[in-house]
């Protein structure tokens, strides 16, 4: 038997190498237990006196790959807003870390899957290089010159923190505390490190928003089908699934640790479909790839969704006890039938079917409103998925019901595929026969992504999707709508928010925060929009003020004073020029926390230091797409650069000064009408700035004054990592959850994860209004824009420029973060680019490598043509997140972006409806139409 | 004599440069090898690394005659842009840019690729040095500076001889040795020796997250490299007509059907036979036509140690490096 190789965090064999003497001994090792050699062309192409290297070029290589061992070693993952979380080794010399490599140690769950070795990526391979980059933020800085110049001055951390916490008391001691927003924002999605700033801003009762709106990362689609967005699976399921439709989503460049089990699914006999309008890494790695008009997923799902109906494809069983599909609608209104309909004093959430075995209206089980709290159907009774009825109720009315069921069949008509190629450009053999493989394959997944919400019918695209799987039964372990999963990390609000936030909408404080109304007026046109839409742009503005006004989307009023921690507000944000200068008509103050400087740390007053992975602790086990906690432990030798601190060191620090200013002023506890005391309900929250320090540091009964305390205390929370000490968790890098990290299913030693177990298995009702996975929504906005079921709509894009501008998430960055670094830069082409059709560029005189402006009426940029057959004529396509600051004038791409909201996220307080961390909006930015030219010199 | 091979899957080679980086943090961050990578990833078609290798007239001609073809200028290869992150600290610029006006760089026609929408078509293609059993660079040295190991047949400059004449580089058919204008020695991809007398696999290998890498020494049948090199040939080196005899094999790509102009799927795959027999000589077809056979007999649920192979269940079990 051959040795196997050294996993590479073997002690032994570090011992060895820093020993310095197994060059030899190995060599001799290999040739002892040789086996049956073959003696090759050797002789006859290389001469005998040239088979042997001096020793001088040998020990020149070997001293180098010793040094990039280290003398210490840690574990790190990396903390970024990504879809990895990958477990990898440090190695620290001279105080610096000179290399990183995966752990790579992962142990296989089942002898059929493949492991999940050595999860990591490009970027994740050369963060130590980023650590001494001469981009790196080492000292806190005040802005010197007018905002966006890049002029700075280095400044001691008491001056910073005492300027700071002069202008938070100033808006505080007014009690003005939704005047300040403090923004944890996606440059740092690990529980810890994402921690310090939800913590200060929660007892200085500061604004938070909902991070994922203003993305456009919300999967409202999802909710409505299923009560959250959860629906996603650990992404060995990949492998597991016979089929897998891809579609508004790209693993190959965004899910790269996970991307192995599509490949290797294929070798396993998988069919895997994608659907895009570029032919893209993942494409080109299908079975077969479709593709697609940009914009028209809606119309596509519901071809196929048409299909699947048409041709009784689906599980009549499946949907009759785990949908809605069967639920009872009113002829006259459209509207569901429920409760109150039926008794003056029933109750709103409570639905009906019509049983066929005893021909009369039944209450179905588990709804909302229901006292049965299972969705298991009695075996006597036998829901009707079609016709049409006239019922009588509790006062004798007589009352016309049909199907949900009906309803959806009625609609989906419509959607022949040979009718919606016009729109998606899709043949229609296409869909007959894709749609017959993805019911007829046992576990199908579709992997939907972030690209989806980013459109403006996006949501009925999602929601179609989420239909697809449940016509044909694809639920539980025989499939899944894979986007989303958390695994269960314990209760750290103790730790992320001791006290009462302001939670926001972020979609919409965007929105209104930076004017996004103008600049969605001025891109769509009134016409065109309404003939779309069905409602007015004025309908749609209104809808939004409505929204934070009735709806119970929460909004505090424009921000004063802004903290932004690892978030890059301005290259993310739609119209991106007009959108900053509208945010700082209000915003006097902005202080920016990172690592690194970024498009909008360059227009920060101040700049605060933040130490980067690598050099702190933590427990990162989010996102759910793999089952392992991974921790960042420091190597012991590791120096950290100029005076960078924790942002936990930060917001201690912060806090320390507030408190002794509030002290020396003598502010007395601050009372917060917003929320109530949590002693004596009739009285006003107080906020407390003379306790500021001692309610930072105190965590439970233990004191935290810096990251590895509060990794201690994280670590005793976390019920998914309690099986392993501590100890053996640092010395490994890793360690793989037990079976209590599943929150929509239990999380299995040997299975892929699949969610809704409980649901599908047991009959649990699903957090829907409806307690089913859900197909109507009977709110008037859903019925006005046509949409009470996830139909098909055409884009809103406006004509007036002839191109779509549409993006995709890049390999060379986890959006900004990385994306300046000169090593993923040079493997690329040194600036920004956009992708363009030959046809389209030779039309316009440009060719490859020709710098162009692209712009239309909201704005414009200029950038590198990359001339490609990959893009479709009628588009141009770029990888999103470029930093502004890597275009000419500081004017990044999404200043040709307009914003939009769309109506299907603007209802509010309609069942499970309702604004959370699970129902909020997007931004929608994929609607926008532009021109390019070639840029003039 | 034993024989170090790799073989490179390019149907699970996702083009994400993890290897690229582990290389070069691995050896050439510094030390006037910044231009270099000793592993790089570029799309194909494409025209490379440096720009048109292939096409310089490089590696044996038909009588065995090394032949020496041109020396690219360093644009071809790109040069190590710098960029302007100091001055842009500094307040001085306020744009982050190179000041090197790019024009060509390892990754410029990244997914570029060849033909029309909806048919373009790329795929990817990781290079190092093959490690030749009949090397070019080690033919056209004249000061005998390259050598190749007894023990593992890995190809190596000897920097105690080199004078840096170039003549390697001339006449390497894959443009895998580099000029280092420090030293003005040539250097190269060392398969990671370092590391293998270490007990670990090229880093290039060991850290590729695609899981596209097998190594492993060509005579040891428990290896992935001679399964899937000797035993099932499906594993083919590149453009074998350059005469050098390769010790890096390539897994060909499979690609999705192409589309009629109706739109309709046809039964033609995207990557054209002529082009793969172009790239890989005429072994490609019986290499495409196993993994086919193969591929379809796991699907309907037979056993195909081929397939499980190319699956590799264990990461570990891709390396065979003792």
């Amino acid at each position: 038997m051959a040795k196997k190789p050294d996993d590479g965090i073997n002690r032994r064999s570090f011992l060895k190498a820093a020993g310095g003497i197994l060059a030899s001994t190995s060599m001799f090792g290999r040739l002892s237990h040789a086996k049956e050699r073959e003696t090759p062309d050797l002789k006859k192409y290389v001469p005998d006196d040239l088979r042997e290297v001096g020793p001088k070029t040998l020990n020149e290589y070997r001293s180098e790959f010793k040094y990039t061992r280290g003398d210490s070693k840690g574990f790190s993952p990396h903390c970024v807003n990504c879809k990895g979380n990958c477990a990898w080794q440090t190695f620290e010399k001279d105080g610096r870390i000179v290399r990183e490599e995966q752990v790579a140690n992962y142990p296989q769950i089942r002898s059929d899957i493949p492991d999940a070795n050595p999860r990591g990526c490009n970027k994740g391979a050369i963060h130590s290089q980023s650590l001494y980059e001469e981009d790196r933020l080492l000292y806190p800085m005040r802005r010197t010159a007018e905002r966006g110049s890049g002029k700075w001055k280095r400044i001691s951390w008491d001056e910073a923190f005492t300027e700071i916490a002069e202008k938070l008391i100033d808006k505080l001691a007014k009690k003005e505390f939704e005047k300040i927003m403090v923004y944890p924002g996606t440059g740092m999605l690990s529980p810890l490190k994402r921690a310090a700033g939800l913590r200060f801003g929660s007892l200085i009762g500061a604004v938070r928003y909902n991070v994922a709106g203003p993305l456009g990362d919300m999967f409202p689609g999802a909710t409505i089908a299923y009560g959250n967005s959860l629906s996603g699976t650990t992404s060995e399921a990949w492998y597991d699934a016979d089929y897998l439709l891809i579609i508004g989503a790209n693993p190959m460049a965004a899910r790269i640790p996970d991307a192995h089990y599509i490949n290797e699914g294929i070798y396993k006999g998988n069919r895997v479909v994608t659907v895009s309008p570029e032919y893209s890494p993942t494409a080109r790695a299908s079975s077969l790839w479709i593709p697609i008009k940009v914009g028209t997923d809606s119309l596509f799902v519901a071809s196929m969704n048409h299909v699947i109906l048409k041709e009784k494809l689906y599980d009549g069983k499946f949907i009759k006890e785990l949908t809605d599909l069967p639920f009872l609608i009113k002829v006259k209104d459209n509207k569901l039938l429920n409760g109150s309909d039926m008794d003056p004093w029933g109750k709103k959430d409570i639905f009906y079917f019509y049983d066929l075995a005893s021909s009369k209206p039944v209450e179905a089980p588990g709804t909302k409103g229901s006292d049965i709290k299972s969705i298991k159907l009695d075996s006597k009774i036998d829901p009707a998925l079609e016709g049409r009825w006239v019922i009588e109720n509790a006062v004798g009315e007589s009352i016309e019901v049909t199907t949900v069921f009906e309803i959806l069949k009625k609609e989906l008509a419509k959607f022949t595929p040979e009718s919606t190629k016009k729109h998606t450009g899709i043949h229609p053999g296409i869909v007959y026969k894709e749609a017959r493989s993805f019911a007829k394959a046992k576990k199908t997944i579709i992997v939907g992504g972030y690209r989806t919400h980013k459109y403006f019918w996006g949501l009925l695209a999602m929601w179609g999707e989420a239909l697809m799987l449940a016509l044909t039964g694809h639920a539980g372990r025989n499939g899944a709508l894979d986007i989303d999963n958390e695994w269960n990390f314990g209760d750290l609000l103790p730790l992320s928010t001791p006290a009462p936030p302001r939670f926001g909408t972020g979609f919409l404080g965007d929105w209104f925060d930076m004017d996004y109304r103008e600049n969605f007026l001025s891109h769509y046109d009134e016409t065109e929009f309404k003939n779309n839409v069905g409602l007015s742009r004025q309908e749609v503005i209104g809808l939004a003020e409505n929204a934070v006004k009735e709806k119970g989307f929460t909004y505090f009023g424009k921000p004063e004073i802004v903290i932004l921690v690892a978030d890059n507000k301005f290259p993310r944000s739609s119209a991106q020029k007009k959108s900053r200068e509208a945010l700082f008509k209000s915003v006097r103050f902005l202080v920016d926390v990172n690592f690194r400087i970024s498009s909008s740390g360059n227009f920060a007053d101040i700049i605060l230091p933040a130490n980067a992975a690598y050099e702190g602790w933590e427990i990162r086990m989010d996102p759910g797409y793999c089952r392992y906690a991974n921790v960042m432990v420091p190597p012991k030798g590791l120096k950290l650069p100029g005076e960078v601190k924790s942002e936990w060191e930060i917001f201690m620090g912060l806090s320390k000064k507030i408190e002794e200013i509030a002290k020396s002023k003598g502010i007395a506890a601050l009372e917060d009408h917003h929320f109530k005391d949590p002693e004596n309900p009739d009285l006003p929250r107080k906020r407390n700035l003379q306790t500021l320090y001692k309610d930072f540091v105190g965590l439970d009964r233990h004191t935290a004054l810096n990251e590895k305390d509060v990794f201690t205390w994280l670590y005793k929370t976390m019920p998914p990592i309690r099986h392993q000490p501590l100890i053996a968790m640092m010395n490994e890098g890793f360690t793989t959850l037990n079976h209590e990290a599943g929150q929509t299913s239990p999380l299995y030693p040997d299975m892929p994860f699949y969610p809704y177990e409980p649901h599908i298995y047991l009959k649990k009702p699903y957090m829907t209004t409806s307690g089913r996975q859900q197909f109507y929504v009977d709110h008037d906005i859903y019925l006005k824009v046509g949409c009470p079921v996830p139909v098909g709509k055409i884009p809103i894009r406006p004509s007036k420029f002839p191109l779509a501008f549409f993006d995709a998430h890049t390999r060379y960055g986890i959006h900004t973060t990385w994306r300046t670094m000169k090593h993923h830069q040079r493997l690329q082409r040194g600036m920004p680019y956009v992708c363009i059709n030959p046809v389209t560029a030779g039309k316009r005189n440009i060719k490859d490598g020709d710098m162009i402006r692209v712009f239309n009426d909201v704005g414009e940029f200029k950038c590198m043509a990359k001339v490609t057959g990959k893009i479709p004529p009628d588009a141009i396509w770029t990888e999103h997140a470029w930093e502004d600051i890597q275009f000419e004038g500081g004017k990044g791409y999404n200043n040709v972006l307009a914003p939009s909201v769309t109506p299907l996220e603007l209802v509010g307080m309609h069942g499970h409806l309702s604004f959370s961390s699970f129902w909020d909006g997007n931004r929608i930015m994929g609607e926008s139409s532009v021109e390019i030219e070639k840029a003039g010199s | 004599m034993r024989q170090m091979a790799m073989v490179i899957d390019l149907n699970k080679c996702i083009g994400c440069q993890t290897c690229t980086m582990a290389c070069k943090t691995q050896w050439t961050i510094g030390k006037g090898r910044e231009y270099m990578y000793w592993n790089n990833v570029e799309s194909m078609p494409g025209k490379g690394y440096p720009k048109g290798y292939m096409d310089m007239d490089a590696g044996f001609d038909k009588s065995g005659e090394v032949k020496q073809g041109p020396l690219p200028p360093i644009e071809d290869y790109g040069k190590a842009w710098e960029f302007n992150y100091k001055e842009f600290m500094e307040g001085k610029d306020n744009v982050i840019k190179t000041g090197d006006s790019p024009s060509w760089g390892p990754g410029w026609d990244e997914e570029v690729g060849s033909g029309d929408y909806p048919n373009n078509f790329y795929y990817y293609l990781p290079r190092l040095c093959n490690h030749c059993t009949n090397p070019a660079c080690l033919a056209a040295c004249p000061r005998k500076a390259i050598r190749k190991r007894e023990e593992d047949g890995i190809v190596l400059v000897d920097l105690e001889k080199c004078r840096g004449y170039r003549r390697c580089i001339r006449a390497c058919p894959y443009k895998k040795v580099y000029f280092n204008l420090d030293i003005k020695q040539t250097e190269k991809c060392i398969f990671c020796f370092p590391r293998l007398e270490d007990g670990k696999p090229q880093a290039c290998a060991r850290q590729c997250v695609g899981r596209a890498r097998h190594t492993g020494y060509l005579d040891d049948k428990e290896s992935h490299v001679y399964t899937l090199v000797k035993k099932w040939k499906v594993a083919v080196p590149l453009r074998p007509d350059f005469g050098t005899l390769p010790n890096v094999y390539y897994i060909p790509p499979l690609s999705p059907p192409e589309l009629n102009e109706n739109g309709e799927v046809t039964d033609k795959p995207r990557i054209p036979a002529e082009h793969l027999r172009m790239l890989f000589g005429e072994a490609v077809d019986y290499a495409m036509k196993i993994l086919q056979i193969e591929m379809d007999k796991r699907a309907k649920g037979s056993k195909s140690e081929l397939m499980d192979v190319l699956i590799a269940f264990k990461h570990k079990d891709m390396f065979e490096t003792e």
